[in-house]
């Protein structure tokens, strides 16, 4: 059967591998900018990666608004204001975030702002109705999800639009291969709940779902190795590309239940969303596993290939999947803990957690997302 | 927050690279001037061509480039690199300076170089497809084996191109590209 009703956006163009970077003054000429303010945060600027994205733009007619190197974790109000001031102060035309989590996240408030010609506050409540500034996004391999998605994270709120998709999304060697493997551990994470999510709901969309198995697929084959050696070339650019997948998949289905909960726990504890994930995922899988409906099939083709899945029976393509699945998540023992126990979550805390994930996402029953976080606490 | 500390950075200007590429141009566009006298298959290339074809190869936003035409008495003639109001029927634009490095380096040849998007390509398809080829006959001649493999998509066989056509057409290429 042709599942022919459904509804899928893809808008950033992504330009990967050897010399992507040098790719970028062509890509903002075509969307008519020359003057882009770039936006990093102080560890990449000292690593080097604002030295190499300066580089790349030489022999080109684009010149740097700005150079704001010390762009926080945090997307605050403050500093989106001050940001969107320095922007208009100095003519720019177009933002490149260099960097992931909050620096893209900073990247797209501060679009929202300068396109907008509004204050940060009031967009939460306006609908973008045009195309945004041209927004190049440049990730590094410490993702934390949503960056390369049709969504914002600032302050406390959440923007979700059309629009908030960056336009172009430069993955480069010289660029991913700096991150830890603690980070490369969250951002696989992420990208593996995202695109399970993804490919698991009830309607699932083809297109969405070849997104999710190329990211399924780059994770189970290069993960292993990258979290062992982060600085692994090949290795880290499959990681950020699999995260550009996942971001994509993630913004064209409803979100789940690990989502909606990581999300939660982390705004709450300030950890990294992608641990969270990688917990509680291993345990909705469990659960999943056991339902009616079970995990889908076509998993395992994503993951092991066309000759093992042909291998497999068809009653044991689930649980062969599960154990692919469990397999890519047991490789981040080292960095992430098997339970939330281990997180130092007190358990009074979990039904709050529920409350504010079943409010935020109605998907799902406060006592759904209740079994999961008990499951998950104890290990059981 | 202090605005000065972020000052506006002007682009610098790549000088060595883009000479060895005008360098590499230059051999290129003569080159293909000579082949097309030397060798029979470059010779039904641009015959099949337009009378009015006109090649500009150049490095995108502010060249080097190269331009190569057919006169009006259909001779295969390179024009040089300056801009004197042509009008190209066939642009190929590279789009950064390092691409074209890949490039005239040979760590890419043409064809990945296209599948790689490094290249855009404005005008007839039917041209940039005989203009490859040219291309590929052309450093098949420059260059010697070892390096012409890593250039060309497939490195002709025994068959297509004996070791005296292409020895002899190399050095008559090498004299007619560098006496004028």
């Amino acid at each position: 059967m042709i599942p022919y009703n459904f509804t899928f956006l893809s808008h950033p163009k992504i330009c990967s591998g050897l010399k992507a970077l040098e790719h970028i003054p062509f890509e903002l000429e075509s969307l008519n900018a020359r003057k882009p303010l770039v936006i990093t945060s102080a560890r990449w600027a000292k690593k080097g990666l604002a030295k190499t994205l300066t580089k790349a733009l030489y022999d080109s007619n684009i010149t740097i608004g700005a150079l704001f190197t010390n762009a926080p974790n945090y997307p605050s109000v403050t500093i989106i204001n001050e940001l969107s001031k320095l922007y208009r102060d100095r003519g720019c035309d177009s933002i490149i975030a260099l960097g992931s989590g909050g620096i893209a996240h900073i990247a797209k408030a501060v679009n929202m702002v300068v396109s907008l010609k509004t204050d940060i506050l009031q967009c939460t409540d306006l609908t973008i109705s045009s195309p945004l500034k041209p927004l190049i996004c440049v990730p590094t391999a410490d993702c934390e999800g949503g960056e390369m998605a049709a969504v914002a994270y600032y302050e406390r709120f959440e923007k979700q639009s059309d629009f908030l998709y960056p336009d172009v999304i430069v993955i480069d060697s010289r660029i991913t291969r700096h991150a830890t493997s603690q980070e490369i551990a969250n951002c696989a994470l992420t990208s593996l709940a995202h695109a399970i999510e993804a490919c698991g709901i009830v309607a699932p969309n083809p297109i969405n779902d070849a997104y999710a198995h190329t990211a399924l697929s780059f994770i189970y084959q290069y993960f292993p190795k990258t979290i062992k050696k982060p600085c692994y070339k090949d290795g880290s650019v499959a990681i950020v590309n699999a995260a550009a997948c996942a971001d994509t998949a993630f913004s064209n289905a409803p979100q789940g239940i690990v989502h909606t909960l990581a999300q939660a726990i982390a705004l709450d504890t300030n950890l990294q969303p992608g641990i969270v994930m990688g917990i509680l995922l291993r345990y909705s899988l469990a659960a999943k596993l056991h339902a009616k409906g079970g995990i889908r099939p076509e998993l395992l083709l994503a993951l092991a290939g066309i000759d093992t899945y042909a291998k497999t029976p068809e009653k044991d393509r689930q649980k062969a999947a599960y154990d692919y699945l469990t397999k890519c998540i047991d490789a981040t023992c080292n960095y992430v803990p098997s339970t939330l126990k281990g997180l130092h979550i007190p358990h009074y805390k979990l039904k709050e957690y529920a409350r504010l994930a079943a409010a935020k996402n109605k998907q799902h029953k406060e006592n759904e997302y209740m079994a999961l976080l008990e499951k998950s606490f104890e290990g059981k | 927050m202090n605005a000065l500390q972020y000052p506006e950075i002007k682009p610098k200007k790549k000088f060595i690279k883009r000479i060895y590429i005008a360098v590499m141009l230059w051999v290129v566009g003569r080159a293909i001037q000579a082949a097309a006298k030397v060798d029979r298959e470059v010779k039904e290339e641009f015959a099949k061509l337009k009378d009015n074809f006109l090649l500009k190869m150049w490095i995108w936003p502010n060249g080097p480039a190269m331009y190569v035409g057919k006169t009006k008495d259909g001779k295969v003639k390179y024009l040089g690199w300056k801009d004197k109001g042509y009008k190209p029927t066939l642009t190929m634009t590279i789009k950064s300076v390092e691409a074209a490095m890949l490039l005239f380096t040979f760590q890419e040849g043409t064809a990945i170089s296209t599948a790689r998007n490094r290249l855009v390509v404005d005008g007839d398809l039917p041209d940039a497809c005989a203009l490859v080829r040219i291309l590929n006959i052309v450093e098949v001649y420059l260059l010697p084996k070892i390096i012409a493999k890593l250039a060309v998509k497939r490195y002709p066989k025994w068959s297509q191109m004996n070791p005296l056509r292409k020895h002899f057409g190399r050095i008559l290429i090498y004299v007619r590209a560098f006496t004028f």
